[in-house]
């Protein structure tokens, strides 16, 4: 479904991701991993286009050419991005949030959509009239990926969804990560909690410095010995 | 985008009765004399002030971004449409209803070419942000006051003089009126929302589908139209302007109104441009030491009101008579808000008293 290929994204002098190729399948939940500045999040802000990518690199959904289109176009062609840190709309009540999630489809189908994020959410329901900002780090990670489910499109990109949050927080938001595949949705997940998106991921890649070190099967490289050392703890 | 329905909160209409009642009070004061000339044209100019930091709220409260040349905006206005009626639509304003289509169609040309000038200023701002966009405009905005010195059919550095006064108590009603309903209107549009997006987080904004460049130039356009409305009714109400009357401090003006009303409010903008439009004339009786104490209250007012005197509260005819529920109520907070706590925090002050003096 996505297909990168010799993507380089460069800041200044400094490649901070450097000639990497892989594969997103339909369907799947594939994961990249890596520490912090391996790359991670400025592929996946490549991606949907907020990052400016270098000549020779290309971006492909469904074979079609993405890399060098304008941030708000790409979502409309179906790529959904859950931004690292949340970015919710802090003065916005939870309801005007969701809104705007909607907002490249008009308002006619939004009760639907709402009701059905709403029986996912509970807990945003419940606070449907409070401000995003006056909401609890979990919420607001709900809210941030109820608001991407809104917006739609078949493919969600995660930006580390579990930062920040508390382990039985970060087991609900993965357990709905699932149920987003369940639903048929292709995800791209990219998390420091290697051990957490490992065991939810099909496939999984390991990024170092920029470049891509490894990749498998998330079983095979859950069991491998140097994964297991950086990232793993074990 | 279409408004969801709320049918948990009744709905107040209190503002939609204001709006008529005030103007047939004031019209009937003015009509009678009560209200002198002297004090008939502050309200005038409170009106006028209204209309632009509502339009720099725009540019300010809703889309986050600083402009600092309103009053350039302004003073686009104010030349064009002044241009138009003196040296072209003079002739032709006869009876009253002509002279005032004509002064509408000034007002509106005044008001499309100022949004010309928001449209080039807009430009830079897609690449800038905060301070540095604040300078652009600065910069943009004297650039133009210092365009109107060359141009020989704007009377280079002698203005223009004996423009028709056709701006009266009912014009300005009415179009600051106008300018509120389009303003809410926007603001509950998809246009708007796509602007509160830009305020509240860019890179959100991009990631929902919404093209967050379009949303600025729309905003910085809308406000110079809206401005530029302002200076044409301006330039019509003092007969006289020259590059001058739009200098940086007359856009300090209105960054001040704003901030001191309560950025992100239209109400509180409108608010704001009256009260501190009014105290300097109020002040008038000290002399030289109002300049003293004109700037102390404005050092007060932000010091212990920082989001304004009335926050981010909204007249109910602002939220289509929709209550804020007690989240927004908080977050917006209003000077009536801030009146009650004080009261309760009085009591309760007193009842410890009490239970100290008990104890």
């Amino acid at each position: 479904m996505l297909e990168v290929n010799h993507l380089t994204v460069k800041y200044g002098a400094i490649r901070g991701v450097d000639d990497i190729s892989f594969t997103v399948n339909k369907g799947e939940i594939v994961t990249l991993i890596g520490a912090n500045g391996a790359g991670k999040t400025s592929t996946l802000r490549a991606i949907s286009g907020l990052n400016k990518i270098a000549q020779g690199s290309s971006i492909k959904l469904n074979g079609e050419e993405i890399g060098n289109i304008a941030p708000h176009k790409i979502v409309e062609k179906g790529i959904c991005h859950v931004p690292e840190g949340r970015r919710i709309f802090y003065t916005m009540s939870v309801r005007e949030n969701l809104m705007m999630g909607n907002y490249i489809h008009g308002m006619s189908d939004f009760p639907k959509k709402l009701e059905r994020v709403y029986s996912l959410f509970p807990r945003l329901k419940e606070r449907d009239k409070q401000l995003g900002g006056t909401l609890s780090g979990g919420e607001q990670q709900m809210l941030a990926i109820a608001r991407a489910m809104v917006t739609g499109g078949d493919m969600v990109l995660f930006d580390e969804p579990s930062m920040g949050l508390a382990p039985l927080i970060i087991r609900d938001i993965f357990s709905i990560i699932k149920e987003l595949q369940c639903e048929g949705k292709t995800i791209l997940l990219i998390e420091q909690n290697a051990n957490m998106a490992l065991s939810i991921a099909d496939r999984a890649y390991v990024l170092e410095n920029g470049r891509i070190v490894l990749s498998g099967p998330a079983a095979e490289v859950k069991a491998d010995k140097q994964v297991q050392r950086s990232y793993l703890g074990a | 985008m279409m408004k969801i329905k709320n049918n948990d909160t009744n709905k107040t209409y209190l503002s939609y009765i204001v709006v008529p009642v005030l103007f047939f009070v004031l019209y009937y004061l003015i009509q009678t004399k009560t209200i002198n000339m002297y004090w008939r044209n502050i309200i005038l100019i409170c009106g006028i002030n209204g209309v632009v930091a509502m339009s720099l709220n725009l540019i300010n409260g809703i889309t986050g971004q600083s402009c600092l040349g309103q009053a350039g905006f302004m003073s686009v206005g104010a030349y064009v449409s002044a241009m138009l009626t003196k040296n072209v639509f003079k002739p032709y304003m006869t009876d009253t209803f002509q002279t005032y289509a004509l002064f509408v169609a000034a007002l509106i040309i005044g008001g499309l070419a100022a949004g010309l000038i928001g449209f080039l200023i807009g430009l830079p701002s897609l690449r800038l942000r905060g301070d540095y966009l604040a300078i652009i405009t600065l910069g943009f905005g004297e650039m133009i006051r210092v365009m109107w010195r060359v141009v020989p059919a704007a009377g280079r550095a002698k203005g223009i003089n004996s423009i028709p006064k056709v701006t009266n108590f009912v014009s300005v009603y009415i179009i600051v009126f106008l300018v509120m309903l389009i303003f809410r209107n926007f603001t509950k549009s998809s246009y708007g929302r796509s602007c509160i997006a830009v305020r509240e987080n860019e890179l959100a904004g991009e990631t929902m589908g919404i093209n967050t460049t379009a949303a600025k130039i729309r905003a910085f356009v809308f406000a110079a139209i809206v401005a530029g409305i302002g200076g044409g009714l301006y330039s019509h109400l003092m007969t006289f302007i020259n590059p001058d009357t739009f200098n940086s401090a007359k856009s300090t003006d209105y960054v001040l109104y704003l901030y001191t009303g309560g950025v992100g409010s239209f109400s509180s903008a409108l608010l704001g441009a009256i009260i501190f439009t009014i105290i300097p004339e109020i002040l008038r009786f000290m002399g030289e030491w109002r300049l003293v104490v004109y700037p102390l209250v404005l050092i007060l007012t932000m010091i212990y009101r920082p989001k304004g005197l009335f926050g981010k509260h909204e007249f109910g005819f602002m939220r289509f008579g929709e209550k804020e529920n007690e989240y927004e109520k908080e977050e917006n907070a209003g000077i009536l808000m801030l009146i009650s706590k004080a009261v309760k925090s009085l009591l309760n002050g007193k009842k410890e008293k009490t239970r100290k003096e008990a104890q």
